[in-house]
């Protein structure tokens, strides 16, 4: 368990006074507050600090005793025999302290083990200025691939043994996060649960690039297709489409099929395209009489 | 069409310790909505979490109605412009990959 600076939370001096605590607190909240910071997993987290540290250093007892234990904190009964012996030796009047003083761990799930450990939970912890307190936030991440999101679906996911029933929109894209609300730890004295937000993994294709709601692909064309014309089969993300190819079709063409693209996040039946570029293969392998022809069409084409 | 739940204005003032004109100072200034449901002032469950962003404003940070207008509308563009980022960064990576960046 770690010492936590509460002034350096704060930003303040160890000699601040009570004002100058209370204004860093105040413009530090305005800063941090979570409803500030929204799709921010951690503005809970870093706010809950924020507090516990002006819960310490705004109240004289708790400061005091956080002062004067400071990083020694976990071997205060050790330092409180030095600080004795020190004072009998020098022969000033002993301080009296009682062994064994800090309180035991308050298991207070609004504060830090830190925190709780020296200063206890529940009454002697918090100063339970708002008895009602809300659930922490909770994040998680969902691994998906380019085919889980071609349609907007109902999908249960276990976050924490818990099962959870969420929509997954269609063409969410990589790395959005979604706040389910109410899904996130307990809170505690009735207060409402916290959040939970999911962060979307979508790793790329190796098929299809995809750019927002637009998706692109590189199809093999053969030779005598792209020279002649005629009808090929080309995948797209939900099925196989029928393309006839025009004769003298170039490497590098571009087809666009309409519609064919990835579902536009957040607005039901509108979809956005699918772009195929065409690669077209030179032949291998000829056979002689193959050969022979190449070489008669090269000879025509030479006279023109 | 879906039954919306009501929820009684007084309850929730009473929940979260607040007094009625905030609520009617908040609905004054468009940002949320009431319903006269059996004669009580009522606000649908599907705005609840906004509604209580905006209680968390006030009585956490002192926010004035004003204020909470002015962070709501802040808070509309924000969202968008983090989706828009998130766009343009996927469509970034994506050339950076045919670059071979």
């Amino acid at each position: 368990m770690a010492f936590i600076d509460y002034y350096k939370i704060l930003g303040v001096d160890k000699s601040a006074d009570d004002k100058a605590v209370k204004v860093a607190y105040r413009k530090l909240a305005r800063k941090l507050h979570p409803d500030l910071n929204p799709n921010d997993p951690n503005a809970s987290k870093k706010f809950q600090e924020l507090n516990e540290a002006n819960e310490v250093l705004s109240d004289p007892e708790k400061r005091k005793k956080y002062d004067q234990y400071g990083e020694n904190w976990q071997h205060a009964d050790q330092y409180e025999q030095a600080r004795q012996q020190q004072r009998s030796q020098y022969g000033g009047q002993g301080g009296g302290y009682q062994s064994g003083g800090f309180e035991g761990f308050g298991g207070d799930s609004d504060f830090s083990d830190f925190f709780t450990s020296m200063f206890g939970g529940g009454a002697n912890g918090g100063s339970g200025r708002k008895s009602v307190y809300r659930g922490q936030d909770m994040n998680a991440e969902l691994q998906l691939n380019l085919r889980d999101i071609t349609v907007t679906e109902k999908r249960t996911i276990t976050v924490n043994g818990k099962q959870i029933r969420l929509t997954i929109p269609g063409g969410v894209e990589n790395g959005q996060t979604i706040k389910i609300a109410g899904h996130g730890g307990p809170g505690r004295n009735n207060g409402p649960a916290g959040d939970l937000f999911i962060k979307f993994n979508i790793p790329a294709d190796p098929d299809f690039k995809r750019s927002g709601a637009d998706l692109y692909r590189n199809i093999k064309l053969d030779l005598y297709t792209a020279v002649l014309g005629g009808e090929i089969t080309a995948d797209t993300l939900t099925g196989k489409v029928k393309l006839k190819v025009k004769p003298e079709t170039q490497q590098g063409t571009k087809v666009k099929l309409k519609g064919k693209g990835m579902p536009v996040y957040k607005k039901e039946g509108q979809f956005g395209d699918l772009y195929l570029t065409y690669d077209v293969e030179l032949p291998t392998n000829l056979t002689d009489k193959q050969r022979e022809l190449f070489e008669e069409i090269s000879k025509l084409n030479a006279k023109n | 069409m879906a039954a919306v739940k009501m929820i009684p204005a007084d309850d929730l003032c009473t929940y979260h310790q607040l007094e009625d004109k905030f609520i009617k100072a908040l609905h004054s200034e468009g940002l949320i909505s009431i319903s006269i449901v059996d004669k009580q002032y009522c606000i649908a469950e599907d705005d609840l979490p906004g509604l209580e962003r905006m209680i968390h404003l006030y009585q956490d940070l002192d926010i004035n109605v004003e204020g909470i207008a002015s962070i709501t509308y802040l808070l509309q563009r924000l969202d968008s412009l983090q989706q828009e980022l998130l766009l343009v960064r996927n469509k970034l990576s994506l050339y950076e990959e045919v670059l071979g960046c």
